[in-house]
Parts: structure tokens; sequence; C-alpha cells
């Protein structure tokens, strides 16, 4: 999944713009992730947005599968933080969703070096939160 | 049913689709499914029910979400239901379709 999510941040953004991605699972098991999502979507050195047309197409793949979007994955082309952009437009709005910002476009090493985690809590607002609690990479 | 149509200006024939496809008669609720992550929900409508108070519905059924002002309804093509006046009937939305809860804008920066 690591090597996947960096490999496809670095293709698409070549270095020179955002990429965002989405981490799945089965809704039949919440926490093992198992699957990348790579939306369509328009970007620039600073910012992407999501094409409405996969929003679509996806929403409908998410239940035919029984799949659910747990964490959305995106680059920023210096320090990783949460935007006021990132925390107004997520795809999605559940208590418990996190958000993950991989710093330098995803060009250093494949890790969670550097990289910044965000948790939607029950009132709406993001709160950081670290990276080791919630994640643990199996080989 | 003629009758029926008569008495609440029905005219679903017109636009080819028999009362039966709403899951009978206007004031009859009938069964729809609203998606959102992944996850389907059976949700009750009426005809006459206004898309506001579908939306509403949908988002109470999803354990109100937080933010559900980003949030919308959509057809299964992705057409959004914006005027939240127009009625379940004037939506064309029949008996077993599916909507989709999702947000109308998805950015990052």
């Amino acid at each position: 999944m690591l090597d996947e999510t960096f490999a496809t941040l670095r293709c698409c953004g070549a270095g020179e713009r955002e990429c965002k991605l989405y981490w799945l699972s089965s809704w039949r098991d919440l926490d093992q992730l198992v699957e990348v999502a790579h939306p369509e979507h328009d970007s620039s050195r600073y910012g992407l947005t999501i094409h409405d047309k996969w929003i679509t197409k996806f929403w409908n793949e998410l239940v035919d599968r029984e799949m659910g979007v747990r964490v959305q994955v995106h680059t920023h082309p210096g320090a990783a933080f949460h935007s006021p952009t990132d925390d107004a437009f997520p795809l999605i709005h559940d208590a418990g969703f996190l958000s993950l910002v991989i710093p330098d476009f995803a060009q250093g090493e494949v890790s969670f070096g550097g990289a910044y985690l965000t948790e939607i809590q029950r009132d709406g607002r993001w709160q950081q939160v670290p990276i080791e609690a919630k994640f643990s990479v199996h080989e | 049913m003629a009758d029926r149509q008569q008495e609440f200006g029905d005219d679903s024939d017109e636009r080819g689709r028999s009362d039966d496809e709403h899951g009978g008669g206007r004031d009859k609720p009938f069964e729809i499914e609203v998606v959102y992550n992944g996850i389907a929900k059976p949700l009750e409508v009426t005809k006459d029910e206004v898309i506001g108070s579908v939306l509403q519905k949908a988002l109470a059924a999803f354990g109100n979400l937080p933010q559900p002002h980003t949030l919308a309804l959509y057809d299964s093509d992705g057409n959004e239901l914006k005027n939240e006046q127009q009625t379940v009937h004037e939506a064309k939305i029949k008996k077993g379709d599916r909507l989709l809860l999702r947000p109308s804008t998805v950015k990052a920066g």
C-alpha cells in the first residue's frame, strides 16, 4: 500500500503538482486497508479538485463492492499540514475519517517521515493525531 | 386510478410512468436507497415529499454527519437534486431508485 501510494503520488504529481488518493477497506474488515484509489483530478502546485463525474462513479462502485473510504492521502509542495481548503472539502465527513499529508510531493523516502495526520472529531473539527497510533505497516 | 390521478392532478401517465412505479398511490410511502461511502440505507419517501425533507432523512439515516451543509443528494447518474422545494414526483424518483449522498465539491490545497 505504502509503495503503491508513493509511486502513484510521484508519477501523477511529477514533483510539480499536488496529487490525492484514497485508502479503502472492506466494510467487513474495517481495520485492514487493502486498496488504493486514485481519483481523476485537476491539480497544480498549490491545490487540486476531484472531478465530479469520478465521485459519482466511485460512489456507485463503493456500494456495489461493499468497500469504504477510510483515509485520504495527498501531497504538499513543502511541509505537510492541513490547510483550510483541506479542512473544508474532504470526500468523507465522518468522525474518525483520517487525512494524511505527505511533504515534498512525496519525493522523499517511502515512509511516514515528515507526514501529517489529522482526524475528524465528533463535532466535525479536524485534530492532529500521532501517525503511529493509527497505522502499522505489514509486509 | 383515473379518478385518483384527476383528484391529485397526477401527470405520471403523461410522463410514461404509472403510480405503481412510485410504490402505489401518491400518499403511500415507497422505498428508495441512499448510499454514502459504500453503505446503502433504505429510505421511505412519498411522491409529495420535497427533496429537502429527503435530504434531512438521508443525513439522519447516516447518523447526522458533521458538516451536513457540504453534502447533497444526487441521482445515480450524478445529477444533483439542487431544488430542495421540488417534490419526489417532480424529481422523477421511483421506487427502488438509488440516491447518492455525497459532497458537491472535493478539493485540497
